[in-house]
């Protein structure tokens, strides 16, 4: 087992902790956690791309990065308008 | 010392400071705003430290070039979703008082 693979599989397991923080909480609690979720994915893709030597893997955290920037702007949107 | 290892050793410390950063986020004590700062390392020091690595053990221009925008990406666009969850949460709970900006 490659180094790359044990840092795959780490990176694996801190979804775990951020999936837990996605899910417990109030809406913005849970939003923290979603833009960690989305964050170690994208990192984990970029050392699955290393791991299994296909550079095309690289394509999915391009487009996740972006579009999660994006769907948390607009969560964040939504849950900050109840201005007491 | 070879070039793999040093980049293993980026990607490694990379890896140590998400693992790290995501315990945090669960058992640390305090409110949303604690918590917010344990995104902080991911984007900004993780993300960088693993591309890094993978520059270096990659060697493909192309690759190196789709790497480093991610990892431009992720450093970019994570100061400005934590502002803008902490904003939303001060709004939620009346610590800030006005609209956000059309």
């Amino acid at each position: 087992m490659s180094g790359y693979t044990l840092c795959a599989l780490a990176l694996l397991c801190a979804l775990l902790p951020a999936g837990v923080a996605a899910s417990r909480g109030d809406g913005i609690n849970r939003l923290v956690g979603l833009e960690l979720v989305s964050s170690i994915g994208a990192v984990f893709m970029l050392v699955l791309s290393q791991v299994s030597h296909q550079s095309y893997f690289l394509s999915v955290p391009l487009v996740l990065v972006p579009m999660s920037f994006a769907g948390t702007l607009v969560f964040t949107r939504l849950l900050g308008r109840r201005v007491k | 010392m070879t070039a793999h290892d040093v980049a293993l050793g980026l990607v490694a410390a990379g890896t140590v400071v998400i693992v790290l950063a995501a315990i945090g986020a669960v058992v640390a004590p305090g409110d949303v705003f604690t918590r917010l700062h344990f995104v902080t390392p991911v984007t900004s020091i993780g993300g960088p430290l693993v591309a890094a690595g993978l520059c270096v053990e990659s060697g493909q221009p192309w690759v190196i070039a789709e790497v480093l925008v991610i990892a431009l990406l992720l450093f970019v666009s994570g100061p400005v979703l934590e502002a803008s969850a902490a904003r939303a949460a001060a709004q939620d709970r009346g610590i800030e008082t006005e609209e956000q900006p059309a």
